[in-house]
């Protein structure tokens, strides 16, 4: 059983920038370049696991005012194939609600991309060249979130690319429209050039994810992990 | 010499040369030669080479001439069918290629190419009319392209109508594909038709000529009664599917956006988004849209979205019983592009129909597609009486086009006007509802001044998938005003008897007309940047005119109208 480890990111100073296919609509978020100072933050090695979350549901009794798809994967409950898979079916409020039990927050875009790229910017988490061996970008199903060791980033993190979409801390509105920003990609591809691209994304690529509410906030590839400050 | 004769067009050969009149006047300067053939590795054939031999035949209301060309294994043979008021020639040839192996071929009609009238005005099938910029003003699909046409200022002229039932595919010869690109005199007087020949006799050439003595008016009817009387239109007589005619405005609802959504309580808000509506005069109709972009992001299916749709189907339903209650349509969208790995055709259909069934839509918005699939009709019918089909993508094909009774009319050139559309020309109970998809502020004023030119509804798309690209109030207000005049004369835009592209006697003005029994409609549009004032079209019977839309001064004398345009303003003339 994955149990949560905390790395540790050095306060530095990073060239944020973004970039993404273009669909239809706009993605109305900072996309960079820009020079940005972090502070130092840890970052959790893994996401965050079935096994954890349910831990906190138990914990805490946490129930979401409007529960639609809510942990629909778990309705038979842990076992030993699912526990250490990347927790998902939860929306950015049920991953903030853990994130805050634990201590920490979700990450920011520029957290979650520079604890991915480490100090030199890296294309992914383990360099800069793809390699498929590096993390589950396309297979049928979720994999344990410490199945790809040679995945890691520059800092140790791992799973940070495929397997599934993280969540990040910002919700965008734009006086019209509410939506998140999802980070690395996931197992899934689907098939049509018109779906949102799934597959392993790079570390400089975010995936705006347009919210409404419901069952439609959560999905079966979107899981994340959480930061908090060092003091 | 050989003379055959349909109407006041008639045609003589002789010497393999051929002259052609309307009566007395020559169509052109001389004669010419019939045809110049060329077969790769063999060389070039002209009738005064070959061997020709005459037979004539004749029947009830036709006469058939045919003139065969032969020589050193070549058999051309030309035949010119009167019928109708129509002289069809056509060409069929033979090779009998050297050691059996067929090369390439090619075939030009000098006569084709030299049409000639004085002060005549021309029009090609592949540019029907012409903007300034020089892009066609007309937007068409090449599986039915129109005729050329030339005709003379009091209307007599000559059409050629070149009819393609071919795959449009190019690296297909076949007859007619090139003569249905010509784009210009120049294009005109440099065709060749590239042709696989063989020993049997291939038709090379299709041609149906038309005498004309009221020009564009009536080379376009008569081409419109041979594409429409392919095509089945039963569906478009249905009662129950008729209010998709009378849907003005359809609503674009994409359901990601504050203008539908609110974020505060979770839940859509439909009387907000009519009641804003309201301003451009009402939606007719919504089409919700809760699925693109987000498809894809895990293994969900459009189908799957309706459960997760924040109050899942039921709250679907009671969102369309109360759109129902305000007297809105509502549509739903399929995609082709999602659906389960192993869903077949038959579950698609079933899954569609359940649908409708069970929510109680009113049509299916066929995304990205251009035809449907053969079950969908008579299965969704069985579901519920009065869906109405409308597809994403223009239907060119007969059996789309006899099935899809609506379709956005998104198709254009450029973003300037003018710009007419065939399909509404050629089925004017085919409902076209313009688009303004990424149009933003004037182009906006464009899109509705598209509208009113061509007499259609509009969808109303302000939230792009999350591109927020609002109409200003003023332009709701021309919506308003275009969704109350079009109302009041939708019988009359939706006659039979419509044309695009008129002839005008201003070069810069361009017109579409609607004719019905001594009423008329007449839109136009100035393609220039100083107001235009003076005469505009001739041979109209009418006494009276009155712009509607544009509100400039207009007359009726001896058969021409006359008047003012402005720039970027259509004019909606109503003649009596």
């Amino acid at each position: 059983m994955i149990e949560n480890q905390w790395l540790n990111i050095p306060a530095s100073r990073m060239l944020y920038m973004v970039r993404h296919r273009i669909m239809e609509g706009d993605c109305q978020a900072e996309h960079g370049p820009v020079v940005l100072h972090l502070d130092a933050y840890q970052i959790q090695k893994y996401p965050v696991t079935n096994a954890q979350y349910m831990r906190f549901v138990e914990q805490t009794g946490y129930c979401p005012a409007d529960g639609s798809g809510f942990l629909r994967h778990l309705q038979g409950g842990l076992n030993g194939e699912n526990a250490d898979l990347p927790v998902t079916w939860i929306n950015q409020g049920d991953a903030a609600a853990y994130a805050a039990w634990i201590g920490g927050r979700l990450p920011t875009q520029a957290q979650w991309q520079h604890a991915a790229e480490g100090p030199d910017g890296l294309i992914w988490p383990w360099g800069n060249q793809f390699d498929a061996s590096c993390a589950n970008g396309d297979s049928p199903s979720l994999t344990p979130v410490d199945r790809y060791p040679q995945g890691a980033s520059p800092f140790g993190v791992m799973d940070l690319c495929g397997n599934a979409w993280e969540w990040t801390d910002e919700i965008m509105d734009d006086g019209m429209h509410r939506f998140a920003l999802l980070r690395g990609g996931c197992h899934y591809r689907g098939e049509h050039f018109w779906h949102m691209e799934g597959g392993c994304h790079s570390n400089q690529n975010h995936e705006k994810m347009p919210l409404l509410g419901g069952g439609l906030d959560r999905s079966a590839t979107v899981s994340f992990r959480c930061v908090r400050e060092v003091k | 010499m050989e003379m055959i004769r349909a109407g006041a067009l008639h045609m003589e050969i002789q010497d393999g040369m051929l002259s052609a009149y309307l009566d007395d006047l020559p169509l052109f300067q001389g004669p010419e030669e019939l045809f110049a053939l060329w077969l790769e590795g063999v060389g070039n054939y002209s009738p005064g080479d070959m061997e020709m031999t005459a037979d004539r035949e004749a029947g009830p209301g036709w006469e058939l001439l045919t003139a065969a060309f032969r020589k050193e294994g070549a058999l051309l043979r030309m035949d010119f069918l009167s019928r109708e008021e129509e002289i069809r020639v056509s060409a069929s040839i033979t090779v009998d290629w050297p050691e059996g192996i067929p090369g390439r071929a090619s075939l030009r009609l000098p006569w084709l190419a030299a049409f000639r009238m004085e002060n005549g005005a021309e029009r090609f099938p592949a540019k029907i009319g012409r903007k300034r910029s020089g892009a066609t003003a007309l937007q068409m699909k090449k599986l039915c392209p129109p005729p050329y046409c030339l005709e003379g200022p009091d209307g007599r002229g000559i059409g050629a109508y070149f009819p393609l039932d071919a795959a449009n595919i190019s690296w297909d010869p076949c007859r007619n594909f090139e003569l249905c690109d010509i784009a210009s005199r120049k294009d005109l007087e440099n065709h060749c038709l590239h042709l696989r020949l063989s020993p049997t006799p291939t038709l090379a050439v299709d041609i149906r000529l038309w005498p004309l003595s009221d020009g564009w008016r009536q080379c376009f009817r008569r081409f419109r009664e041979i594409i429409r009387a392919r095509v089945p239109q039963d569906q478009y007589a249905r009662e129950d599917l008729r209010w998709i005619r009378d849907t003005c405005l359809c609503h674009f609802t994409y359901a990601f956006s504050r203008e539908f959504f609110d974020y505060e309580s979770g839940k859509p808000d439909l009387d907000k988004l009519l009641q804003e509506g309201e301003a451009f005069g009402g939606y007719d109709c919504i089409l919700l849209w809760h699925e693109y972009p987000r498809l894809g992001l895990d293994s969900r299916t459009q189908w799957d979205f309706y459960d997760d749709y924040p109050g899942g189907r039921e709250g679907l339903k009671q969102l369309i019983a109360r759109a129902h209650e305000k007297g809105v349509r509502v549509m739903l969208p399929f995609k082709p592009w999602d659906s389960t790995p192993d869903e077949n055709s038959h579950q698609t259909t079933a899954r569609i129909a359940a649908l409708i069934r069970e929510l109680d839509v009113d049509g299916i918005f066929y995304d990205t597609m251009n035809t449907v699939p053969e079950s969908f009709r008579a299965a969704i019918d069985a579901a519920r009486p009065g869906v109405v089909f409308v597809s994403e993508s223009e239907p060119h094909e007969t059996r789309a086009l006899e099935m899809i009774t609506c379709s956005w009319n998104q198709y254009r050139t450029d973003w300037s006007m003018p710009e007419s559309n065939l399909i509404r020309f050629l089925f004017p109970l085919h409902t076209r509802h313009a688009i303004s998809r990424w149009h933003m502020g004037a182009q906006k004023d464009i899109a509705i001044q598209r509208a009113v030119f061509n007499g259609e509804g509009m969808v109303i798309w302000q939230d792009i998938f999350g591109a927020w690209l609002p109409y200003s109030p003023a332009q709701k207000q021309e919506i308003a005003r275009w969704k109350q005049l079009r109302k009041e004369f939708l019988p009359l835009l939706e006659t039979m008897d419509c044309v695009p592209l008129l002839t005008t006697l201003a070069p810069d003005v361009h017109a579409n007309g609607f004719f019905c029994g001594d009423k008329a409609i007449i839109t136009l549009w100035l393609d220039g940047d100083e107001p235009w004032e003076g005469e505009l079209i001739s041979r109209l019977p009418y006494a009276s005119a009155c712009d509607r839309w544009g509100g400039q001064p207009m007359k009726m004398e001896d058969g021409v109208l006359s008047g003012r345009l402005e720039p970027g303003r259509a004019a909606f003339v109503v003649l009596e």
